[in-house]
């Protein structure tokens, strides 16, 4: 029984890294660079949220669809402030800059809405539903919910949108995509907007499942990190089975083995994946020709 | 004109040098009437150096609000016997590394009494750049071996788990009459301090711990170990944790129906205010003083203020830290070396703060006392228990 609730607690948690995952992934993709900045994405999607529904009193649901296009403008503005300036710079000072960019995210957030932790009322409000003895807040039946369905709209838009196709070309290899008549600069733009979008939704979905807090961020980000690495980098579906896997391994570890060492074991798990398996559970094997 | 005016003026400068220095009366160069006149108005400098932008940054902020009102209200008054009082504010950041350089950087402004570093992490870090005989470090951390790292001229503002966690051991065993304890903390020094204050504390009093259970400072999920706890067969729980955990506990907590007596940590108002009524009904938290429920005239009108001041409500840390600047006060008026700064603060004794009294004990801690609260369905805390020690 204990197991079977831990499941349904880490299901919506998995989604959430699968989520922060997926965008992180598309930006490497495209970009080839980490953006550190894709967990202050998901913080301030959720800070957003909260002055939303408790300062404009907008429902959650219509917070979610705003808070994704508020956030999409905020890497949009990120692309462009960041990351075009410093594109053609040594790749530290892309990396400098992207850690800067977390930092100035992080003090924003914190003059704007202060130190302390926020909370919402999630989907549902407090409704919990009980099978058996296993509880289930609502709201996590809803995170998985809304979860599934980006994804499934995220990967109609990569598969069949000239848009999806565009980015998806520019991902596997940009000169040639740019010889191709593909517009790459402004493809770079839209990956990361998409993937600031995307954070900003698991930020918003987050709220009422964690509470919100200027460090609510960074566990989600290295776990969305790890479910890219053991998914397999360049595989979507991987990163989206490895958050699923991270977020329930997570909880199984701190249960049956040992809360102090939770993250040691499941990083131990990514170097294991990185040297025996670099490509990830999911991902394809690249030969490189010299 | 400019040129010829510069070197009248340069002259007469020189002359006047000239004749001090040959001075029949003294035989040479007496500066001593001009440095004694510079002291008098010359602000006295105290260091702070806390956190309030990092992860827990509420905390610092509250210290700060209190320190910085202390210090306009003195001055205001008068200062310290004509002496202005300067607060020079250090921000510890979120790290370990941010502090230790907060501390340095602190240093140089050659402060006569430092505090602040409520994160006992950041404090046990820092305290090398600052401690040493050069000046009193009175910390808001509430580790109880931070006096011990830092020597003999650090000090405790708070009261600390050594105080916060056996007040709570005891009432749980005591009056609330359970036996079988489960203990929930981070795995920070913050938690690890308190995880082995109430294990020991626990037995000492003939208890068993049934399940310690530890929480990373940036977990999101507490199920597992809220699970373990339930399937313990705990009928008293502790839990030890910072700020941006106690929401997420409390809130799984209720939803998994672990319905055993909940004893706490002390929460900032804020935090208190972000979690749900029916997840913190019932739940009793340690705190130093219940500043908030105090109805001693000083202290309402401090609550009062203080509130008009920052448009926040007043707390125990805030409170703590305008106490503290008061004691420092007090102190400057005979203390003119660090010796005797650290010496008076040693002898501290009877101090009437907004916080409670203080007086030091030999391990250098200025607060001994401990307030159990119990939060009711809308989420005021009303004091069950006080103890003196």
């Amino acid at each position: 029984m204990d197991s079977l609730q831990l499941f349904a607690t880490a299901a919506p948690l998995g989604c959430l890294f699968a989520l922060i995952g997926v965008g992180f992934q598309l930006v490497y993709a495209t970009l080839g660079a980490l953006n550190f900045a894709q967990c202050d994405f998901a913080m301030l999607g959720g800070f957003l949220a909260v002055t939303a529904v408790q300062v404009l009193q907008v429902p959650l649901g219509v917070t979610v669809l705003l808070t994704g296009a508020a956030m999409a403008i905020v890497g949009g503005l990120f692309s462009l402030g960041v990351y075009r300036p410093l594109r053609h710079r040594p790749h530290d000072s892309l990396i400098v800059g992207m850690i800067a960019a977390s930092i100035i995210i992080e003090n924003v957030a914190l003059f704007a809405w202060g130190p302390s932790p926020y909370r919402l009322a999630g989907f549902f409000g407090g409704y919990v539903l009980r099978l058996g003895q296993v509880v289930l807040p609502a709201h996590a039946v809803a995170v998985i919910c809304v979860t599934g369905l980006i994804i499934a709209a995220l990967f109609f838009f990569l598969e069949h949108t000239l848009l999806g196709k565009m980015l998806r070309a520019t991902a596997q290899d940009a000169e040639t995509a740019r010889t191709l008549g593909i517009p790459v600069d402004r493809v770079m733009v839209g990956t990361l907007a998409l993937s600031a979008a995307l954070a900003g939704i698991a930020g918003v979905l987050m709220v009422p499942m964690l509470s919100l807090s200027l460090r609510v961020g960074t566990d989600v980000l290295i776990k969305g990190f790890a479910a890219a690495v053991i998914g397999g980098v360049g595989n979507l579906r991987g990163v989206i089975l490895g958050g699923l896997f991270v977020g329930i391994l997570d909880a199984f570890i701190a249960f049956y083995v040992s809360s102090e060492y939770v993250n040691a074991i499941v990083f131990l798990l990514v170097i294991l994946v990185l040297f025996l398996r670099p490509q990830g559970l999911l991902g394809a094997a690249v030969q490189e020709r010299v | 004109m400019f040129h010829r005016a510069a070197g009248r003026a340069f002259v007469a400068l020189l002359i006047a040098v000239c004749a001090a220095a040959f001075n029949p009366l003294g035989g040479t160069f007496r500066s001593a009437p001009l440095a004694q006149a510079a002291p008098q108005s010359q602000p006295y400098i105290i260091g702070m150096v806390d956190t309030v932008t990092g992860p827990v940054a509420a905390l610092g902020t509250s210290t700060r609000n209190g320190a910085t009102m202390a210090v306009e209200e003195i001055n205001k008054a008068g200062g310290v016997d004509g002496h202005q009082l300067k607060l020079v504010f250090e921000d510890s950041g979120g790290t370990n590394e941010t502090a230790i350089t907060a501390a340095t950087r602190l240093m140089d402004e050659k402060p006569r009494v430092i505090l602040g570093l409520s994160l006992s992490t950041q404090a046990f870090a820092a305290m090398p750049a600052i401690t040493g005989k050069r000046a009193p470090v009175i910390v808001f951390g509430t580790n109880p071996k931070l006096t011990e790292s830092g020597g003999e001229y650090a000090f405790s503002a708070l009261p600390n788990v050594s105080a916060l966690c056996p007040a709570a051991v005891s009432y749980a065993l005591q009056d609330l009459h359970k036996s079988k304890v489960a203990i929930l903390t981070t795995d920070d020094e913050f938690g690890v301090a308190a995880n082995q204050m109430l294990v020991d504390t626990v037995k000492k009093l003939g208890a068993a711990v049934v399940s310690t259970q530890t929480l990373s400072t940036k977990a999101v999920d507490a199920t597992p170990q809220l699970l373990k706890i339930k399937a313990s067969g705990a009928d008293v729980a502790i839990s030890w944790l910072l700020e941006n955990l106690d929401p997420l506990v409390f809130q799984q907590r209720h939803q998994l129906g672990l319905v055993i007596p909940w004893l706490s940590s002390a929460m900032l108002p804020k935090t208190v205010q972000q979690i749900a009524s029916a997840d913190i009904d019932g739940v009793y938290a340690m705190y130093g003083t219940n500043i908030l429920a105090d109805n001693t005239p000083a202290v309402r009108d401090f609550v009062t203020r203080f509130k008009a001041r920052f448009g926040v409500p007043a707390d125990e840390y805030g409170g703590g830290a305008f106490d503290i600047i008061h004691i420092i006060a007090l102190g400057l008026k005979s203390a003119t070396t660090p010796q005797q700064m650290r010496d008076y603060l040693a002898g501290l004794k009877n101090f009437q703060g907004v916080d409670g009294i203080y007086t030091a004990t030999a391990n250098r801690n200025l607060a001994q006392r401990a307030v159990v609260t119990r939060y009711d369905k809308d989420r005021n805390k009303v004091t069950v228990k006080t103890i003196q020690f």
